[in-house]
C-alpha cells in the first residue's frame, strides 16, 4: 500500500503474469454462458489472428490494463474505485505466453484538504523481453 | 433525446454518433471467470468484508466496455479494431450481481500516421444510474496488407 509519506521517486512493481492461451480465451472469449463460447477474435483464435496479419493470438489491451488496475487497487486500496484515474497508451503487443509486469513510480504528491493526498504516478507494463507495452500516468488518493 | 444508432461499419461513425448500448449482469461466475483470467483472487472480489458486498473486478468493466462489445459494432472481414489509448476515471465500485449498462459515443475523429482514429466516450453505469467508470477510449483499425487466400494470383 502507498502511504501519505511516500517519497517522490519511490518505485513499485507488481507480480509478473504469464498470458497463457487459457487466460487469453477466458478473458476475451465473452461470458462462458454465451452460445458458441468462446467468441472468435484476434485474442482467442490463432487462425483469426493470422488472418489480420498478426503472428499469433495477442492479449487485449484491457487484459494488461486490467492487471494494472489490480496493481493500483493493491497500492491505493478500495478507495481507488472512487478516486482513481489512469491515462495510458498501448505501444506494443503482448503475444500468447509472454509475461507482463506492472510498474509504477511516484512523480508528484498534491495535498487535497477534502480527500487527503493525491499521489501521481508514472505507470508502465513491461513484457519479459524488456519491451514496454503500455505507458502512461495514474493517480489515486491516500490519507 | 433519441439515440442515433449507426449500423454501418464502425469507421463510418461521426462525432455525436452512438453505438448500441450493452446491458449485462455480472454474476459471481462471470466475476470469477475474469479473476482467473487476470490471476487476481483477492477476497474483495469474492466475499463480503470491510469493503461491503463483493466488488466486480475492474477488468470485466474494462473489457466489456471495449467498443467491439457493442451489439452494433461492425467491421469488414479481415479488419480488426486496435485499442490505442485510454483515459479512465473510476467513480464507484460496482457490486457482483448488478446489471451494468455500457454506452458509447464518438467524441472525436482524426488521422494519425495515415490511419483513421476515433475517440469514444464510454460510460459504464450501475442499476441506480450511478457512474462506475468513464473512459475516453481511442481506437484505430488494421487489416492484413495481403489477404491470405490459399490461392496464387
Amino acid at each position: 500500500m502507498i502511504e501519505q509519506d511516500v517519497a517522490v521517486g519511490a518505485a513499485f512493481q507488481g507480480g509478473g503474469k504469464k498470458i497463457t492461451a487459457a487466460r487469453l480465451i477466458t478473458f476475451s472469449g465473452g461470458p462462458l454462458t454465451d452460445a458458441g463460447w468462446p467468441r472468435k477474435n484476434i485474442h482467442t483464435d490463432t487462425d483469426f489472428a493470422k488472418s489480420t496479419g498478426l503472428p499469433s493470438r495477442c492479449a487485449s489491451g484491457t487484459h494488461f490494463q486490467g492487471q494494472m488496475v489490480e496493481f493500483m487497487v493493491d497500492l491505493f486500496g478500495e478507495r481507488w474505485f472512487e478516486t482513481g484515474s489512469m491515462n495510458v497508451k498501448f505501444v506494443d503487443l503482448v503475444l500468447e505466453d509472454q509475461i507482463v509486469t506492472a510498474h509504477a513510480k511516484v512523480v508528484d504528491k498534491k495535498p487535497d484538504a477534502k480527500k487527503g493526498t493525491r499521489i501521481e504516478l508514472e505507470v508502465w507494463s513491461e513484457r519479459n523481453d524488456g519491451r514496454k507495452v503500455m505507458t502512461g500516468t495514474a493517480a489515486g488518493v491516500v490519507g | 433525446m433519441a439515440v442515433k444508432i449507426v449500423e454501418n461499419s464502425a469507421m463510418d461513425l461521426k462525432v455525436g454518433d452512438e453505438q448500441a448500448p450493452l446491458v449485462f449482469t455480472v454474476t459471481p461466475e462471470l466475476n470469477q471467470q475474469y479473476l482467473y483470467a487476470v490471476e487476481d483472487y483477492h477476497p474483495r472480489y469474492l466475499e463480503k468484508g470491510a469493503w461491503g458486498d463483493p466488488i466486480i473486478h475492474p477488468s470485466i468493466l474494462m473489457n466489456m466496455s471495449n467498443r467491439t462489445r457493442s451489439p452494433s459494432f461492425k467491421l469488414p472481414a479481415g479488419w480488426s479494431s486496435i485499442h490505442a489509448r485510454d483515459d479512465t476515471e473510476f467513480h464507484s465500485a460496482a457490486r457482483v450481481g448488478e446489471t451494468i449498462t455500457v454506452q458509447w459515443k464518438v467524441v472525436e475523429c482524426y488521422e494519425r500516421k495515415e490511419r483513421p482514429y476515433q475517440a469514444l466516450e464510454v460510460r459504464i453505469t450501475r442499476p441506480n444510474g450511478e457512474l462506475a467508470l468513464r473512459r475516453i477510449a481511442h481506437s484505430t483499425v488494421s487489416r492484413q496488407e495481403k489477404a491470405v487466400t490459399g490461392k496464387s494470383s
